[in-house]
């Protein structure tokens, strides 16, 4: 075969690897035709004909970095994630709902469908069979996502509400050390600590939170860290809305009112109604000066009730 | 692993079409969703990127009507093929009951066929099962690639570096044209169907 009629044979298979998408081969074929010319110094018009071949090679190249860097699990559409969902997770017979549920988002995160099954877990971390799992497999699907700082606002913002029990709370942040040491994250102790005490989920007793709640005269605090630890506190209820409490605290107790800035969460809280004394959670709405009245320079101190 | 359903006689098993990337298992499934309408229950899902590879799987559901008083349905998957997408080849492999392993003619693709199968047997590993017990069926594709005048490989050295141990049936195929595709894909459900009946006894 001379030189002309083997560049041919060269670029048609180099072409036909191109069709077939397959790039590389297409690529190492051209460099065979761009050499073969280089070393041929009678071929009419060789430098036009290298610095085409030279052309096209440069435009697989941009395809093969297009490919390399494509994302290796894009989120795709609903019904795709629902067909991912259906088709590959397996459930046993006699399973609860929740826990099918939560094996389809667990799916849905090792399809790479990490804001969907995040989503998901979100819901389910509401119920409180499969709480924990599904925090721990959201807190995963957030380090997935790089989103490190959101996974621990996230699972904070959960136990101020009472999503768990003071065990499970341990159980997920050493998860999530353990997890944010192997995605080589540094990890905070100190960013999940709490005041202690149980939340009213394992409480025997509850009653009703939100619209149904009873009238609430007055609560005691018991804090068990912080720098209250082991304080007892009681303020009188000034105004109750629903499981909205209004407090009066009197602007010399600087500590308590520094301590108890809008978002804390209070894990053991003593309420006291006309009929029994209910242990519950609350979270702190606002902490705000009075600026006018009898009361003025005192504060206004709002709390709602997340369980009781 | 097959869904035997023994009050509703319903029994439904899984397909995998295995091989390198650009071998040609979409280009197989696109072919029976045409030629085997009346068999096909459903639409053909294709999940794939922007140069067209798969990106998760390509699925097709099939129905076989009853064999040995039991209704036959069949899902058929295909899993991407390229390295990258390894994990997800690994899911989507999960619980499946019988192979198609696609090879590619070309010459070129001669390394990446042979690495493709051993992944494949290492995959089927990690699941318990094993490459010489599953029902496996081999396919040499892009035969017509010849006629173009590309060097592909002669079926002796194809069989000779991938079918010398396992020495499963294999079928010559051109699925751009549906040559050998028909015949590859009975020749699964064959084996996959007798090994079937073997495990559960459905036609008691």
């Amino acid at each position: 075969m001379n030189i002309k009629e083997r560049v041919k044979s060269l670029l048609k298979e180099a072409e036909l690897y191109k069709s077939q998408r397959l790039l590389r081969e297409a690529r190492k074929k051209y460099t065979l035709v761009i050499d073969i010319l280089q070393q041929q110094t009678r071929i009419q018009n060789r430098d036009v004909l290298i610095a085409a071949v030279e052309k096209k090679r440069e435009d697989l190249d941009h395809a093969i970095a297009k490919w390399d860097q494509s994302r290796v699990n894009p989120e795709v559409s609903s019904k795709v994630q629902d067909l991912i969902k259906r088709l590959f997770t397996t459930t046993e017979e006699g399973v609860s709902d929740d826990e099918k549920e939560i094996n389809e988002a667990i799916t849905l995160a090792k399809f790479g469908q990490h804001r969907k099954a995040l989503e998901e877990f979100r819901r389910l971390v509401r119920r409180p069979g499969i709480s924990l799992s599904a925090a721990k497999n959201a807190v995963k699907c957030h380090l997935e996502l790089s989103e490190a700082a959101e996974a621990v606002d996230m699972v904070k913002r959960w136990w101020s509400q009472g999503f768990f029990t003071p065990e499970q709370y341990t159980s997920l942040t050493q998860f999530m050390q353990a997890a944010f040491e192997k995605n080589g994250i540094a990890w905070d102790d100190a960013a999940m600590a709490t005041d202690g005490g149980a939340v009213a989920m394992e409480e025997d007793f509850t009653a009703p939170v939100d619209d149904d709640i009873i009238d609430i005269t007055s609560i005691g605090i018991n804090f068990q860290g912080g720098p209250m630890e082991g304080q007892h506190v009681e303020l009188d209820v000034s105004f109750q809305s629903g499981s909205l409490l209004s407090l009066i605290v009197a602007s010399s107790e600087k500590a308590l009112l520094e301590y108890l800035g809008k978002g804390k969460p209070i894990h053991d809280v003593d309420f006291f109604s006309p009929i029994a004394i209910f242990k519950g959670a609350a979270v702190v709405e606002s902490n705000t000066e009075i600026l006018s009245g009898p009361k003025k320079g005192d504060f206004s101190l709002d709390i709602r009730i997340n369980s009781m | 692993m097959a869904i035997f359903n023994i009050q509703k006689r319903e029994i439904e098993c899984k397909i995998v079409y295995y091989g390198p990337g650009r071998c040609g298992k979409t280009t197989n499934l696109e072919y029976i969703f045409k030629a085997f309408k009346k068999q096909v229950t459903g639409e053909m899902v294709s999940v794939d990127t922007e140069g067209d590879s798969t990106l998760f799987f390509d699925f097709l559901p099939m129905g076989l009507g009853k064999i040995n008083g039991c209704d036959v349905r069949v899902q058929i998957f295909t899993v991407p093929g390229q390295q990258k997408y390894s994990s997800t080849r690994k899911l989507v492999l999960k619980g499946l009951d019988g192979v198609v392993f696609v090879a590619d003619s070309l010459a070129v693709r001669r390394e990446k066929n042979m690495l493709s199968l051993k992944d494949l047997q290492q995959n089927l590993k990690e699941y318990g099962q094993s490459i010489t017990r599953i029902p496996l069926v081999l396919q040499y594709n892009k035969r017509d690639l010849a006629d173009e005048g590309v060097p592909i490989m002669s079926v002796e050295q194809m069989e000779r570096d991938l079918n010398r141990q396992l020495k499963v049936k294999s079928f010559e195929a051109s699925a751009t044209r549906g040559t050998g595709v028909g015949k590859t894909l009975q020749e699964c459900l064959k084996q996959t169907l007798i090994s079937l009946h073997k495990e559960l006894q459905w036609a008691k």
